[in-house]
């Protein structure tokens, strides 16, 4: 199944709306205001479990979201809404109606990737005994370094073109790209090694 | 699919290879949608099932399966294979799925040296004579002329191929021979030639057929003399210096070659030899150069575009004609094994890279890694690059480069 798309567009200063390509959130209709509430609308409690946001409504196709007056900006809190969505619903990145949404700058970003890293990323990649390490986010562009199975894989390369990459675009549409850091020379153990043609 | 999209290209990389970030590259420089399938799982191949696959490349019937399931959901444009396993896959996957490719028995009888032979020969194209064996301990009854060479047929680039000159080395490589078949070659994989050791220099033309015609996309020179007892490759330098009336000679027979082994598209690297009987065919595989080489050529305006985003570009029907390569001379040299141990380090890269013509030298095995010399295994320490003026003045870097070298193993 293909997943879906989300145009973003803040209504005002405390709501922002996303809109999906298809209906996505259920017949619920509801507003919530807590997690706990929304154990029967996954998408509802993922989002409200972002710090800062106070209110989701759910419509079939649509969630509006409402954030706290003291809480962070929206550019620092669409890419975790975001986020939280590709989690629940396997989101897609926002189409080209999702012009209206604010920008990130580099500071939120390098602690979403951060956030990102350790929930999704590293426990993905200690799988074949790597780790990522995120150095900085130079003018939208994720900097990275990879050690342990990662450094000097043949397949490095795929993993962070294919893999990492691919997610960090699901949470953050506006990110630049991926940039490796790593002297792949010097790694002792990748996991697939060169050997071949 | 919206009129829009990009292409979707289905790469089959297998994870030993050393060519995944250009490859990757190349996908990107395109703008296509890429899908990597390789023979073991990635990481991330769950959460990433439109740009991940895995498939056993040793059966293209798997492979069709696999492509066609998700073809049926990301439909693709061209499925592209970048060694002998994978460009047979690739084959069978473009004729089930309707996509541009070579024929499969070509690329069958490309990627098994004792079929190509048969059809070379067939054909006239000029190969030496050969005998082929289920084991290497029944080729000890081989009637073929000394000097001859024995090579297996089922592993490549130079492994387990020696020299012999008499009954003894020929006893003796044969033993070796079949040590290293019992280690590394497939099942059932155990047979071997024992062919006509042809003199001569030896040459490697990279090619790119297309409609059944052969575009030489550059001819490489091999200077350092390939006589025996084993064959290892150390420098290839483009363009050749042998006189034109060669070079046409050794085209011409390329094309025959591929002609005779029925390959329609696609990259072709041919190994041919020439003395006073004119050109010979040694090898023809229905992909690209091996190792990083192929990061030596680049074409089009500026050199702007390497090797692979070529043959993808040609792969998906979006190129023609092909670019021509940049007009300086290039040179690359593979840093041998010089001896068995555990691999520790190469010192003195800063002074290789200050050399001038220079442009990159490249470590690509790990430390703590147990390396052995030809003909027990084939893989290199690392890669020299150089440019120049020349094709000798690009050899000559290669070399003073290769001189500051120290290959500390122990």
């Amino acid at each position: 199944m293909t997943a879906p798309s989300f145009s973003v567009t803040q209504i005002d200063d405390q709501r922002c709306a996303f809109v999906a390509d298809g209906p996505v959130f259920g017949d619920d209709g509801r507003t919530f205001t807590e997690a706990a509430q929304a154990a029967t609308a996954p998408a509802a409690e993922a989002v409200l479990e972002v710090e800062g946001v106070c209110e989701v409504s759910l419509a079939p196709d649509r969630m509006t979201v409402v954030r706290s007056a003291d809480g962070p900006s929206w550019p620092e809190l669409l890419p975790r809404i975001q986020y939280a969505l590709a989690t629940v619903v396997g989101a897609g990145p926002p189409d080209a109606t999702a012009g209206d949404a604010p920008a990130m700058d580099d500071d939120s970003m390098f602690d979403l990737v951060t956030d990102i890293f350790q929930s999704q990323i590293n426990p993905i990649v200690a799988q074949h005994g790597g780790a990522i390490d995120l150095i900085d986010v130079q003018d939208a562009t994720v900097v990275v370094r990879m050690s342990g199975g990662c450094q000097g894989c043949g397949m490095a390369n795929v993993t962070l073109r294919q893999g990492i990459e691919a997610a960090l675009r699901r949470a953050i549409p506006t990110m630049s790209g991926v940039r490796d850091v790593t002297d792949h020379s010097a790694g002792t153990n990748p996991y697939f090694a060169n050997s071949g043609k | 699919m919206a009129d829009a999209d990009p292409p979707r290209l289905l790469l089959l990389l297998p994870t030993s290879t050393y060519r995944a970030a250009a490859f990757v590259r190349a996908a990107d420089a395109l703008g296509v949608r890429l899908t990597v399938a390789s023979e073991q799982d990635s990481a991330f191949a769950a959460g990433e099932p439109d740009k991940l696959l895995t498939m056993d490349f040793d059966d293209p019937a798997t492979c069709v399966a696999v492509a066609q399931a998700f073809h049926r959901q990301h439909p693709l444009a061209a499925a592209f294979g970048i060694d002998d396993a994978t460009a047979i896959a690739a084959a069978h996957i473009a004729a089930a799925l309707g996509l541009p490719g070579n024929p499969a028995p070509a690329t069958q009888a490309a990627g098994n040296k004792f079929l190509q032979r048969v059809r070379l020969a067939e054909a006239g194209v000029p190969v030496p004579a050969f005998e082929h064996f289920a084991t290497a301990t029944e080729a000890a009854s081989s009637t073929i002329p000394f000097p001859a060479v024995v090579k297996p047929v089922s592993l490549s680039a130079s492994r387990g191929v020696q020299r012999v000159d008499d009954a003894t080395t020929l006893r003796d490589a044969l033993g070796r021979l079949a040590a290293i078949l019992d280690e590394g070659a497939p099942p059932g994989g155990q047979a071997c030639l024992v062919e006509e050791y042809v003199p001569g220099p030896e040459f490697a033309l990279e090619g790119l057929v297309i409609e059944g015609c052969l575009t030489t996309l550059a001819l490489f020179d091999k200077p350092d003399p390939l006589d025996g007892p084993t064959f290892p490759e150390t420098i290839y330098v483009t363009p050749s210096r042998a006189d034109p009336e060669i070079q046409q000679s050794l085209v011409t027979t390329a094309q025959s070659a591929c002609r005779a082994i029925g390959l329609r598209t696609g990259p072709v690297h041919i190994e041919l030899r020439h003395n006073e009987g004119g050109a010979w065919l040694v090898e023809l595989a229905a992909r690209p150069i091996g190792g990083r080489c192929g990061e030596v050529l680049r074409f089009g305006p500026g050199g702007s575009q390497s090797l692979e985003t070529v043959l993808l570009a040609h792969a998906l029907g979006q190129v023609e004609p092909v670019p021509p390569r940049e007009p300086c001379a290039a040179g690359v040299m593979m840093i041998p094994v010089p001896r068995p141990g555990t691999f520790e380090a190469i010192v003195g890269i800063d002074r290789a890279r200050a050399v001038a013509g220079v442009v990159d030298v490249a470590v690509t095995i790990h430390r703590g890694a147990v390396v052995r010399p030809l003909p027990e295994e084939a893989r290199y320490l690392g890669f020299l690059f150089s440019r120049g003026d020349s094709a000798a003045a690009a050899e000559q870097s290669l070399r003073d480069a290769f001189a500051e070298l120290e290959v500390r193993i122990t």
